[in-house]
């Protein structure tokens, strides 16, 4: 694969180049009517080279957004820039962005050799040396010599492959991709995510991609933008969005997490029901604190005196409830008194496995306690 | 593996016992079809095409059989010119109906569903819930020498005499025309289902713009739709008698008017027999090439 | 489409014929008369003829039938020749001769049909078959207001320059019996003898053709005419009447001095009646002097029966009474014209209105 991939047509740009930043939406608007916008004054910057998820709930604005990058959807107000260039009034076919659908959007009265090399006979290039480049390019998705198929006879995942690399052989200078992996099965999703990753990473290709699914925004992405309600709700590394959510939403949205309603005792200590735990990052003048802890940060370990435990972790006993088994983890739902939380443990046969209406220990670090207004 | 063979015969049995009984019901409940079929097509056209073969002597019809009525219209140059002014005036009004009804049927198929496209839609197809004679005598209205168009030129001084816009071949080519957008529009939205807007979109995002978006997308897309509508309007156009009957002023012949006449005036039913069997082999040929085509484009 | 129209339209006919026939009085013979519908006829006929003979004769029932035109009845005559729904037919001449020489109507008792003795000369060629009910004549339809210096005294006013794109003439769609009449007095005009040529008329209404407006008028060239859409046509004197009472006065009409002819309506009995003597007797009294002078009075139709006389007011209204018009009639042999019917209509739609596009 390495192979082929390095034999590619598209001439490749420096990889992951520099921060400076490459797509800026300056305080970009979608509003219908007077209804509230879709999208709401977003800005957003994003350097060249560089992978940027959109990720969020259906409704959020992520699809609106890119459609505006697009040049499908009009903005309503604000800027877009490529470099230098404001394009924000361009239309679609002159912002030379490339762009793969959900549903792929493969011309189905062209054969696939013939879509792939579309975009280069817009750009009046000939026929025959377009069907060149189209090869070659269905040669960097791994799909040589199908340039005579109807996209039809081809399966999903080919058919993606073959959108992506009519998205490409026009070099442009964005890539887009909306939804592109959740028309397919869970295998195949894992495998294009990967290729997906590898050719955006050869190519250097500046790439915005729309997704629901956090799994692929946290695996693929340089950059990760949770949007809620119109509005970038947080964004960051893969990593800075999951372990520093900035807010309840984006805790609970980006992976599983339990969820507490607590008050501040202290700066460093909160009361959760009867209990007090160590805990920083609340502040006095908020109205409400709630707690988030993710389930894998808690470990269990059999009943004992909470006395004899370290004070530098918060500990909590806890009676099993129920408990799921996931194959990877073992789910535990804890009944700890004042709400029931959940912990997640890897599963294996060294492993202490604990039954219902087992007593335990909760146990978990200050600093896996995000605090929230709210 | 024993099970499945187990099952696969099991299963064979199952078919070999229900399927004749299958076969009956399904004859039982296309028996009714069958019967309206048979009084409603078959018989008439089987009375037709014998009719076509009696001889007649000035509308008195013989009991002789005989091609003379075939030969007749083989051998006499006005009736092929009246074919060849049926094909003329039937493609011209398709292609001109295909012009008039596809921006409409592709806007109406690219709004968004909403209340307002209900009502476009009713608005478009509601000449077919009116008789086409009442239309056609409000295009006479319309586009008489005192019509109200010929009224308003010739009142703005745009014009010295009247246009003459009915009783005459393109009173009938806009009274057809008018009579067939509702079909047209009807077929080419059947026949959009391919059209899709991402389509456009990703052309777009190709470097395609609107008039390389229509002429390699939205077009060639929507061809199953055009040549379905084709279809239906020439073979409407080509048997309609009506309104050229009522638009044409008497001086537009064509062979369905003809055989109006024939059967009507001159009381010749064999001759309006054979020229009907003649527009029954045009609609034939018709068909054979759409087929032929829809095969090839389909 | 043709054809299921005629379809539904024949099974119309059908269904109401059943209908009619089966509403009656089961003791009286029940018995249809068939003829048209339109201008007036189908109304005047009830209230002049049927109604009238209904009440006088108790022991038969007539009922009118209306249709389109004579080519309808003959239409209807063949598809019910197995199993006749009607049991006399008013129509043309022309097509009585087509009708009996198919056998689809028989011939009349004479001795049954003792008015059939007291009946005018024309129109008498199928004897028994068909006996005169009406005479009509031919004659130009003006625009009052277009000729109010006068009316127009001859056919030639129609190749009037001054009426050119205004002259309507009515030759297709039922208009083959008023195209027929038009060439024979054309020729007749001309000095020719249609029994030798009719190229004179023919060549003389090719000339006329580029001038006409239409040759199929929609409505009935009376209303264009009345209305102003057009300013001359041809048309039947008693068809005109009836218009000019209901234009009040817009429209004209007149025989012009070179002569004019004469539309024969006929009744027959139809082949396989189930109540034949019924039947005649109705036409006895369909051609007796008071029911010949309640219609015509009516509808401007000259009586068939001679004895008939109508009210002066009427009489002068008919040319086919007038003496000077009466004795210039052209003589016309319809049952020729029966025969040769492609030869004179075969031009028109070959040769005049093609000169017309």
């Amino acid at each position: 694969m390495q192979t082929t991939l390095s034999q590619s047509p598209v001439d490749s740009l420096p990889v992951r180049s520099s921060d400076a930043s490459f797509l800026r939406l300056e305080a970009i608007t979608k509003q219908y009517g007077s209804n509230s916008p879709t999208v709401d004054r977003l800005d957003l910057n994003l350097g060249k080279g560089q992978l940027l998820g959109l990720l969020g709930p259906s409704g959020c604005g992520k699809t609106t957004t890119l459609r505006m990058i697009a040049g499908l959807l009009p903005i309503s107000a604000g800027r877009i820039l490529i470099g230098d260039n404001d394009i924000s009034h361009l239309p679609p076919h002159k912002r030379d962005i490339g762009l793969v659908f959900q549903n792929y959007a493969l011309f189905p009265h062209m054969n696939v050799g013939e879509n792939v090399a579309f975009g280069l006979t817009m750009r009046g290039i000939g026929k025959r040396e377009s069907l060149r480049r189209a090869e070659e390019a269905l040669e960097t998705v791994r799909l040589p010599g199908l340039g005579k198929r109807r996209p039809k006879e081809l399966s999903g995942g080919q058919q993606q492959r073959v959108a992506l690399a009519r998205a490409l052989v026009i070099k442009p200078r964005l890539l887009l991709l909306d939804e592109p992996l959740s028309n397919l099965d869970a295998q195949l999703r894992d495998q294009m995510r990967i290729e997906i990753r590898d050719i955006q990473q050869l190519l250097g290709i500046t790439t915005v991609f729309v997704t629901h699914d956090q799994t692929e925004a946290l695996t693929m992405c340089d950059q990760v933008g949770v949007m809620y309600g119109g509005r970038l709700a947080q964004l960051g590394a893969p990593e800075e969005i999951y372990e520093r959510p900035a807010s309840m939403f984006v805790a609970q949205f980006v992976g599983r997490t339990n969820v507490l309603t607590g008050e501040q005792v202290s700066h460093q200590q909160v009361r959760i029901g009867g209990a007090r735990y160590r805990c920083s990052g609340a502040r006095p003048h908020w109205r409400g604190l709630k707690i988030a802890i993710r389930p894998h940060r808690i470990s269990l370990t059999p009943n004992r005196d909470p006395s004899l435990l370290s004070t530098a972790t918060n500990c909590v006993q806890g009676l099993v409830a129920a408990i799921t088994y996931i194959g990877d983890v073992l789910q535990y739902e804890v009944d700890i008194g004042c709400a029931r939380i959940r912990v997640e443990t890897p599963t294996g046969s060294s492993r202490l496995r604990y039954k219902v209406g087992d007593l335990v220990m909760c146990e978990w670090l200050p600093q896996d306690m995000l605090a929230f207004e709210g | 593996m024993k099970i499945l063979t187990a099952n696969s015969s099991s299963l064979g049995q199952l078919k070999n016992t229900t399927k004749p009984r299958l076969w009956l019901w399904a004859l039982v409940l296309l028996v009714p079809l069958l019967v309206i079929n048979l009084v409603s097509f078959v018989g008439p056209i089987t009375h037709l095409v014998q009719l076509s073969f009696l001889q007649s002597r000035a509308g008195v019809i013989s009991g002789t059989y005989s091609l003379e009525n075939y030969a007749n219209f083989f051998s006499d140059g006005y009736y092929w010119g009246l074919i060849g002014n049926s094909l003329m005036m039937s493609f011209t009004v398709t292609l001109i109906t295909l012009g008039c009804s596809y921006p409409i049927a592709l806007f109406l198929y690219r709004m968004s569903a909403s209340s307002w496209r209900n009502v476009l839609f009713v608005l478009t197809i509601s000449p077919l819930l009116v008789s086409s004679v009442v239309r056609t005598y409000g295009w006479m209205v319309l586009l008489g020498d005192q019509g109200v168009l010929n009224s308003a030129l010739l009142g703005a001084g745009l014009l010295d005499h009247p246009l003459r816009l009915v009783n005459n071949r393109i009173g009938v080519a806009i009274g057809l025309v008018e009579t067939l957008v509702p079909y047209m529009v009807l077929s080419l939205m059947a026949g959009f289902g391919r059209l899709d807007l991402s389509l456009e979109e990703a052309a777009a995002s190709l470097g395609a713009n609107r008039i390389k978006r229509f002429f390699r997308i939205i077009l060639p897309l929507t061809v199953p739709g055009i040549a379905l509508g084709c279809l239906l309007c020439f073979v409407l156009a080509i048997s309609s008698f009506i309104t050229p009957k009522l638009l044409g002023g008497g001086r537009v012949f064509l062979l369905a008017t003809e055989i109006y006449d024939q059967a009507v005036i001159q009381l010749e039913w064999s001759m309006a027999a054979t020229l009907s069997i003649i527009v029954l082999l045009i609609f034939a040929l018709t068909l054979f090439l759409y087929s032929q085509f829809a095969r090839r484009f389909g | 489409m043709r054809s299921s129209n005629n379809n539904t339209k024949f099974s119309l006919v059908v269904l109401m014929v059943v209908l009619c026939g089966s509403s009656g009085l089961a003791s009286a013979a029940e018995i249809t008369v068939m003829g048209y519908r339109s201008g007036g006829f189908q109304e005047n006929y009830q209230k002049a003829v049927i109604d009238p003979f209904n009440a006088s004769h108790p022991e038969v029932h007539v009922t009118f039938y209306g249709v389109q035109n004579a080519a309808v009845s003959l239409g209807l005559l063949r598809a019910q020749r197995a199993n006749p729904q009607a049991d006399a037919v008013i129509y043309d001449l022309s097509v009585a001769k087509i009708a009996k020489d198919e056998g689809l109507i028989d011939e009349i008792d004479m001795a049954k049909v003792p008015n059939a003795e007291r009946l005018g000369s024309i129109g008498r060629e199928l004897g028994g078959y068909a006996l005169p009910l009406t005479y009509d004549t031919f004659t130009l339809v003006f625009n009052q207001q277009v000729f109010a210096d006068g009316a127009p005294d001859s056919w030639k006013a129609l190749w009037d320059p001054q009426h050119r794109g205004r002259v309507v003439v009515p030759a297709q769609g039922g208009g083959d019996i008023q195209a027929i009449a038009l060439t024979l007095l054309t020729n007749h005009m001309l000095g020719a003898d249609s029994d030798e040529t009719i190229e004179p008329a023919i060549e003389a209404l090719i000339e006329l053709a580029p001038a006409v407006q239409t040759w199929e008028p929609k409505p009935e060239q009376y209303t264009l005419v009345a209305n102003g859409s057009a300013d001359i046509s041809v048309g039947w004197n008693a068809r005109s009447q009836y218009f000019i009472d209901q234009s009040e006065g817009l429209l004209g009409t007149v025989a012009p001095q070179e002569g004019t002819l004469t539309q024969v309506n006929v009744i027959s009995p139809i082949a396989g009646s189930a109540n034949p003597d019924a039947t005649q007797t109705f036409i006895d009294y369909a051609l007796s002097a008071e029911a010949q002078q309640r219609f015509s009075e009516l509808m401007y139709y000259a009586p068939t029966n001679i004895d008939a006389v109508l009210d002066p007011s009427v009489e002068e209204r008919v040319p086919f009474l007038d003496d000077t018009q009466h004795d210039k009639l052209l003589p016309v042999d319809w049952m020729k014209i029966a025969a040769a019917r492609d030869e004179l209509l075969n031009p028109w739609r070959r040769q005049i209105i093609p000169a017309s596009r």
